[in-house]
């Protein structure tokens, strides 16, 4: 490996380390670096501090971690996959058949039922329904693509399908009533805290899972960077390659979504940082390179949503389509001439 | 019967495409043909005739609709995905654009198919991947970002990746469609070496039949979904050229094996002169409708000569006698005649 990306590889880091930290001491309440220690230590740090810590920072910033991460990568994949510079974790309509389901759930059954009863469930429930929304949008797309030979139609569609649901989460929103639209509406928002300790079980071996598959498939993502016809005569089953990187790619980006909502612009943008830090398209370097940088670019947006003396938050999902944005502009720009995919 | 020298036959074989529906549209059917070690063969034939299908279906890049593929004797079903990325190597016309990816990873992707599973590359490989940077001679850009080096470069370099797959056989889809002449010519000139050299089978498709005739050891003609094969003198001989353009104010000249516009002649003229200046005094007046002979006057008489050292045209026509020093002011003076 080049000694210009071990000690790139080496900043970013120490990067990530250095703001997962602040990330902890960031919020409402200040917490000092003393305490921290304190807590590290298994020290009293004072009970409040002590239950802020545990239960509400550490989760939040590992689930940071894990959305920048799971997020960027899938958005990596889906560039490589489908050789387009704006392709995101999104494209194959995980993110809309996940407000499916929420929207199903609140919207449509949550209409039969009290809003106070509603509440009582937790957010399992929701959960739940954006799991089930983006794994059924999986099988279709899954079921489309080992029929459809020609990759772009499959990016097509997929777009279409989002478009389609979204239209339909629409009509549902006009006939449901203020109070639940509020509920659905706060939770297509983003938010990065709301897990508790059991949802971050489930979501760590979910996330872990699909990085493991996206490591797996670095091989299959180098060849397809020359599309699916070299890929085929270097030795590439097609289908059960699309099977992985679909499967790994809804994992990671339908867990997120389900767990923290749609949070925008992260997966397209920060496999373009990847690659223009580290000057590469071999994924070996690119897949640890685009989860660490995604990590850091959340957990970045993360302190930006806590603004310093106010007690309300920013939503996540506009902190990172605003910090996501201009970085994908400036990637359009500088590369109108030559543009990176054919 | 199947001798060890046969790296590709086909048996029969149809190809087309599946439509929807479950129907498939069959392009060529019937076709039997054979590719030999050390062979360069062009598939040629005009557009829309089915070169770039059967090409695919020889790379198994889409399936046959009917018949059998054998490769070094083998039936294509017998392989196996990772088997047959060590027998078949295929080019594409297409321009690759890959970002940040120097052309040594590019032809480094070539050992795919002899990789572990985390696709790294051990010395043995990079030495073939150097061997195939200097077989295509690109040594001198191997450090470059294969985005930011010309069109015909990108086209070796992927030839350079084909001969790191290190295959007894390469198929190459119109590798020259998006070059220009001296391109192709270097192209095809790397082609012809890889087949007499290293002794691959390469099999490619072309719609440069002048430059294919030039080079190729056997020529694929497909006229009207049949596919004639022959060394290319063979399909000179049979007069088959000529039927392949018809219609199309296209005439290939038996004797200089060259395609010229089969324009009608309006006028004769008489040539004269200096050797060297005459052929090529004679095509451009070919090219203004003049037929040259040596006898009958015609319109006139055009005498090439030479003052020192440089090529004069004298022209004798009926409103008198003129001097040029170039084709050009030549063609000009000519044009007003036939009109």
């Amino acid at each position: 490996m080049h000694s210009r990306t071990s000690i790139l590889f080496l900043i970013i880091g120490i990067l990530l380390i250095l703001l997962f930290i602040a990330d902890l001491l960031t919020g409402p309440v200040s917490i000092a670096i003393p305490d921290l220690v304190a807590i590290v230590k298994g020290e009293m740090a004072g009970e409040d501090t002590h239950a802020i810590m545990m239960n509400f920072r550490l989760p939040k910033a590992i689930t940071a971690i894990l959305a920048g991460a799971a997020l960027s990568v899938s958005g990596l994949q889906m560039q490589t996959v489908f050789r387009n510079p704006l392709a995101g974790p999104y494209v194959l309509g995980i993110s809309s058949g996940a407000s499916f389901g929420v929207a199903m759930l609140i919207l449509g059954l949550g209409s039969l039922f009290p809003v106070q009863g509603f509440n009582n469930m937790g957010n399992w429930a929701q959960v739940i329904a954006a799991w089930i929304g983006s794994g059924i949008v999986m099988f279709i797309i899954l079921g489309v693509s080992m029929r459809v030979r020609d990759i772009m139609t499959i990016l097509i569609l997929g777009i279409l399908f989002g478009s389609a649901i979204s239209a339909f989460v629409s009509i549902l929103q006009y006939f449901t009533s203020q109070s639940m639209l509020k509920i659905y509406v706060i939770w297509s928002l983003g938010n990065l805290g709301s897990l508790t300790r059991s949802q971050l079980y489930v979501l760590i071996p979910s996330v872990v899972t699909g990085l493991v598959m996206v490591f797996l498939s670095a091989k299959l993502l180098n060849a397809l960077l020359l599309g699916e016809d070299y890929a085929r005569s270097m030795g590439v089953n097609i289908i059960s390659s699309r099977i992985i990187i679909f499967v790994s790619t809804s994992l990671l980006a339908g867990s997120i979504t389900a767990f923290c909502g749609p949070i925008g612009f992260i997966g397209i943008a920060v496999p373009h940082v990847a690659r223009i830090l580290f000057r590469s398209a071999n994924h070996m370097i690119l897949i640890p390179a685009t989860i660490l940088l995604g990590a850091v670019l959340m957990l970045l947006s993360d302190m930006i949503t806590q603004m310093p003396g106010q007690d309300s938050q920013l939503p996540i999902n506009s902190v990172t389509s605003l910090l996501g944005i201009p970085i994908v502009i400036w990637i359009i720009y500088k590369n109108h001439k030559i543009s990176g995919f054919a | 019967m199947i001798s060890d020298d046969i790296i590709l036959s086909t048996d029969k074989l149809a190809a087309g495409y599946a439509l929807s529906g479950g129907r498939e549209y069959t392009v060529l059917e019937n076709i039997s043909l054979k590719a030999k070690k050390g062979e360069l063969v062009v598939l040629i034939g005009r557009n829309g005739t089915g070169k770039s299908t059967l090409l695919r279906t020889l790379a198994v890049l889409q399936s046959s609709i009917a018949g059998n593929i054998y490769y070094a004797g083998k039936e294509s079903s017998q392989y196996a995905i990772s088997e047959l990325a060590r027998t078949i190597s295929f080019v594409s016309a297409g321009n690759v654009r890959v970002q940040h990816l120097s052309v040594r990873d590019m032809v480094a992707l070539g050992r795919h198919p002899y990789t572990n599973m985390l696709g790294r590359l051990r010395l043995n490989d990079w030495n073939i991947v150097d061997d195939a940077i200097q077989k295509v001679q690109a040594d001198h850009i191997a450090g470059n970002d294969i985005a930011r080096i010309s069109d015909g470069e990108r086209q070796r370099v992927m030839i350079a990746r084909a001969i790191a797959q290190d295959t007894p056989l390469i198929l190459l889809d119109e590798p020259t469609a998006f070059l220009d002449l001296a391109n192709r010519f270097e192209i095809l000139r790397v082609l012809s070496r890889l087949a007499a050299e290293i002794g691959k089978a390469v099999i490619m498709s072309s719609h440069d039949l002048h430059l294919a005739l030039q080079v190729a050891d056997k020529i694929w003609l497909i006229d009207e979904g049949k596919i004639m094969e022959g060394a290319p003198e063979d399909l000179i001989i049979s007069g088959i050229f000529n039927k392949l353009f018809r219609d199309s104010g296209v005439i290939f000249d038996q004797d200089s094996g060259e395609f010229r516009f089969a324009g009608h002649y309006v006028k004769t003229i008489r040539l004269e002169g200096d050797k060297d200046i005459k052929s090529i005094t004679e095509k451009a007046l070919n090219r203004l409708g003049f037929r040259v002979t040596v006898n009958s006057e015609g319109s006139g008489v055009v005498e090439v000569k030479k003052e020192k050292g440089k090529p004069v045209w004298e022209l004798d026509v009926e409103s008198g006698r003129f001097t040029f020093y170039s084709i050009y002011d030549l063609s000009v003076k000519l044009k007003k005649l036939v009109k």
